[in-house]
């Protein structure tokens, strides 16, 4: 993937948006939005929620920018996490809510005790993804069934349970099987 | 390791998937904050999570996103740069092996735990608030919507005003007017309690205005006239102001000089050339 060839460009890219350049966010946007966008429409069904997913993900790198630890990590992973946070986010308000207008505040300063921590870091690389993305592929299908539900539809596990039939017992421990078949991929 | 911590251990991967029920979840949250293995197996799950996420296929959105996308993200204000420092209660356990950790590779202390309780938290109480902007903006919106309906009566009302003023502004200066003559007219056998009062000037024209003319039926109205020469000139239709009084002011064709009248007549609604008999209301000027 020509984007992995050059992960310090990110790197530096951040940096300058940590600096206030809303050129280079702009450049960010260029460069990831589509995988943004892709995993956005994966996870919500209505494009307009996707929309605006992206642009929580957007608004939310803007602003943890300066707080990013970036020495060691991947732009790409973050954001992607970035995205699956705000998108389960907007699964969880639309289901509540399934005919409104939804707009689900990025950036929850409500008075919480504790305020968001800073960005975590993550280390992953499009070669990682390409690995877990085969592992995926080859899972036996009951557990790649129920991991897709709890990765790409955001449903805890009562809520799988409930939707597939199958007992909640063997939905965690499925689902946790389905997961360090993957963490081996990336060993 | 123990029993109990297999239990744990069999959280993880719900953990990072944030599957969990709030109950689990709590409870690892508080088993996290004490184990350093548990932290290490959940980052390999979180990069799994990661990768899963990356996965996907690359799907371009559509172009005017981008726009609105950076325009709104730049309204927000940018974080700074110096982390706070959280102190937990029940981190104590783990600030050495965060010390440890640090040490040897650099990153800053890992606040995995409550930023997992703050963000589900947050998402939650995010929707509530969300929902409360969401009412606030429908009440906003029909706020608006009332307001433009208010502001188009508003602008007839402020039409109708102009006109007014424009009516009152002519009546003050016939009133106030150095030359000012005043006639009153009596009502006549058609109208026997109607009483009119005619103001003339000859620089600033007529002001007249009468009650108790009978109403007339909507396709009629009362003229008002001055006899000059002999011979009736029309100065206006009298019309109903917002007092419900019968007012007009108008200007004075024929020199004051010649006046010798002033009479009012019921004419259809646009005027007469002439007035139609009989007439309804009629004063002498002084001679």
């Amino acid at each position: 993937m020509a984007r992995d060839a050059h992960p310090d460009l990110d790197v530096e890219l951040l940096r300058q948006v940590a600096a206030g350049s809303a050129e280079a966010l702009g450049r960010l946007y260029d460069r990831h939005a589509a995988k943004v966008y892709g995993l956005a429409r994966r996870m919500v069904a209505r494009l307009e929620d996707a929309e605006e997913v992206v642009q929580d993900v957007f608004a939310q790198i803007w602003r943890d920018a300066p707080r990013y630890r970036h020495e060691r990590a991947s732009v790409a992973g973050w954001m992607i996490m970035l995205t699956r946070t705000r998108a389960i986010d907007r699964l969880r308000a639309r289901r509540a809510r399934p005919d409104q207008r939804m707009t689900v505040d990025p950036s929850p300063s409500l008075g919480l005790v504790s305020d968001e921590p800073d960005p975590e870091a993550i280390t992953i690389s499009a070669q990682d993804a390409r690995q877990v993305r085969a592992a995926l592929e080859a899972l036996p299908a009951e557990q790649r069934s129920l991991l897709t539900l709890a990765y790409y539809e955001g449903l805890s596990h009562s809520e799988i349970a409930e939707k597939t039939g199958v007992a909640l017992g063997t939905v965690k421990t499925r689902i946790r099987s389905a997961m360090i078949t993957l963490r081996e991929a990336l060993a | 390791m123990s029993a109990a911590h297999d239990e744990y251990a069999l959280l993880l991967s719900g953990y990072a998937l944030d599957a969990l029920d709030d109950r689990e979840r709590r409870r690892l949250e508080d088993h996290l904050r004490t184990c350093d293995q548990c932290q290490a197996e959940l980052e390999e799950f979180r990069r799994v999570n990661a990768g899963l996420g990356m996965a996907v296929d690359d799907v371009a959105p559509p172009a005017e996103l981008r726009a609105k996308t950076l325009a709104r993200a730049t309204a927000v204000e940018q974080r700074l740069a110096e982390p706070r420092t959280f102190i937990s209660p029940r981190s104590s356990g783990r600030r050495a092996a965060d010390r440890r950790r640090d040490d040897s590779s650099g990153r800053q202390p890992r606040a995995l735990v409550w930023f997992a309780a703050a963000a589900s938290l947050a998402a939650v109480i995010s929707a509530a608030y969300a929902w409360s902007l969401r009412d606030q903006l429908r009440t906003a919106q029909s706020t608006v919507a009332d307001a433009s309906q208010r502001a188009l009566t508003l602008a007839r009302e402020l039409e109708s005003l102009r006109t007014e003023s424009a009516v009152l502004t002519r009546t003050v200066r016939v009133l106030i007017a150095p030359d000012l003559l005043r006639v009153d007219l009596k009502g006549q056998p058609t109208a026997p309690n109607a009483i009119g009062r005619a103001f003339l000037s000859a620089s600033n024209g007529v002001f007249f205005n009468a009650h108790d003319l009978p109403a007339l039926p909507a396709d009629k109205a009362y003229q008002l006239w001055v006899i000059a020469g002999g011979k009736p000139v029309s100065v206006g239709m009298i019309s109903v102001d917002a007092g419900g009084a019968l007012t007009l002011a108008g200007s004075l064709e024929p020199a004051l000089s010649t006046v010798t009248a002033v009479a009012v007549t019921a004419e259809p609604a646009g005027g007469s050339q002439a007035p139609t008999m009989p007439i309804v209301l009629i004063g002498q000027l002084p001679k």
